[in-house]
């Protein structure tokens, strides 16, 4: 093993590794599919086929540490810190385990994750999401309506952001008067799972909004309990099958949680990748646009291509064999599902947009397995009317001249800060 | 052939209805249903997509038994 491996800038977080991780990923596929990396103290898994074999195992691999084991310690550490220092923190956690720490869905094995999975698919089924459209084209036209004028924006901030962040809110039956906090606990809560630069401040900020939205989410639990509605809190709050244990108060705190940080930035992302995706190709921006058809061909490729999650962790409860390499019992594993998604092996031509590719929806962007992204459905309905009402609303999209881009310093989350773009209101 | 569908492995997220319609639809239950009427051998790669694409590979295909 070689003191700088070819990939140490991507650890290193370098802006332009950030930006484009692919090539070094190529070169593990290639060269070392299975590399255990000390600085991440995992193995990277970069193949395909490794990588469907890992998450279509979770007996073997456990997900009981999703962000990785790095992100983890250095939570605890934290935590350990502010709990010794700060009282009303302490009188805080005295309530129970912060929400962001109860094992479930995305954090759960089985058979509890099974058991919960179970409960609450039916409150992101096709049906339910095409029930949302209308809703969901709603806020996409009030997001633009701010700005269609203006002939310029920030996507990001002013539609990518929203757009998701509104549509979460109004499931879970928060007011439009309460959104500003709403977005407050989302952006505090992505620090813990978003694999960001954690320090104490930030960990203290997001315990404290893990505490209000506790109290905030137990007492319309209550509500909905009296009082249900055709909500997605009514719906995972009377959530029953036969034969099985109803989710606990803090099993649904922990799931309305994950709703809310698996549903925001990842879409956000989306948003500004397929959008970047256009503004740097005129055919592709041209063809798209006339023909509506191929939105959700482009909004697959987007995910294929820059997944809003770049990988997930997983820990190998016993000792077994991957790619040929021996996996000590213990061991934890970067699952690179953003590397699988350009595998030769399985996309031809995988670095390049193909709007009618054959197995466009094979890509791993929502991952596969019991874990499969319990969002997919309202997250493609999202991309596909976002871009429906933009192509409506505005002309000429553009990107702004000069813009300069960056990307979130993060394995976890790939995504754009901000795409400022220019355009004419549609007749 | 017969097609399989394991109802408590089906997530019912639509992959399989999104890639393979009219062979399979999710109903009212939210779980997977394969209608064998729709069956034409031009489906087969739609058909071998579904079942691949499934996350919890929860379709599978049988080869009919023979009867004498």
């Amino acid at each position: 093993m070689t003191t700088c491996p070819h990939y140490q800038p991507l650890l290193d977080l370098e802006p332009e590794a950030v930006a484009c991780p692919y090539p070094y990923f190529a070169r593990l596929r290639e060269e070392s599919p299975v590399e255990w990396i000390d600085a991440l103290g995992c193995f990277a898994v970069t193949r395909y086929d490794d990588v469907l074999e890992v998450v279509r195992n979770p007996e073997t691999y456990s997900s009981r540490m999703p962000t990785g084991p790095q992100a983890m310690s250095q939570t605890m550490v934290l935590l350990q810190e502010i709990l010794m220092e700060d009282e009303e923190i302490r009188e805080l956690l005295a309530d129970g385990l912060p929400v962001g720490l109860t094992p479930v869905l995305l954090n759960a094995d089985p058979p509890a994750h099974d058991r919960q999975r179970n409960l609450v698919n039916r409150a992101f089924s096709p049906r339910r999401v095409r029930e949302m459209e209308k809703g969901i084209r709603d806020i996409a036209d009030g997001l633009i309506d701010a700005f269609v004028d203006r002939g310029e924006c920030e996507f990001v901030s002013e539609f990518a952001v929203g757009l998701p962040l509104t549509v979460i809110a109004g499931a879970l039956g928060v007011p439009d008067g309460d959104l500003p906090t709403f977005k407050r606990w989302s952006d505090d809560f992505v620090v813990a799972i978003g694999n960001h630069l954690l320090s104490k401040e930030r960990l203290a900020s997001m315990l404290r909004s893990q505490a209000e939205f506790a109290a905030y989410f137990r007492s319309k639990i209550a509500e909905r309990r009296d009082d249900p509605r055709v909500d997605l809190i009514s719906d995972v709050v009377h959530a029953r099958i036969d034969g099985t244990e109803p989710l606990s108060e803090q099993e649904m705190l922990g799931m309305f949680s994950q709703f809310l940080v698996a549903g925001n930035e990842t879409t956000t992302k989306l948003l500004a990748s397929a959008m970047l995706r256009l503004v740097g190709d005129r055919e592709l921006m041209a063809g798209v646009r006339s023909d509506r058809s191929l939105i959700p061909g482009l909004v697959e490729e987007a995910l294929r291509l820059d997944p809003p999650v770049q990988g997930l962790f997983r820990v190998a409860d016993r000792e077994t064999e991957l790619g040929g390499v021996r996996i000590p019992a213990g061991s934890s594993l970067w699952v690179v599902y953003a590397s699988a998604n350009r595998d030769e092996t399985q996309f031809a031509g995988a670095d390049t947009v193909e709007l009618d590719r054959a197995n466009a929806k094979a890509h791993l962007s929502f991952g596969q397995g019991i874990h499969y992204c319990l969002g997919a459905s309202l997250s493609r309905a999202e991309g596909r009317i976002a871009f429906d009402a933009l192509f409506d609303r505005l002309d000429d999209i553009e990107l702004q001249a000069g813009a300069e881009l960056s990307y979130e310093p993060s394995y976890a989350l790939h995504g754009l800060r901000a795409l400022p773009l220019t355009f004419r209101r549609a007749d | 052939m017969r097609v399989i569908i394991d109802r408590d492995r089906c997530l019912g997220n639509g992959l399989c209805e999104s890639v393979a319609a009219p062979l399979f639809e999710l109903g009212d239950d939210d779980v997977a249903r394969f209608h064998p009427g729709e069956w034409d051998e031009r489906h087969r790669a739609a058909l071998e997509q579904a079942v691949q694409l499934c996350p919890t590979q929860a379709i599978s295909i049988r080869a009919e038994e023979e009867t004498s």
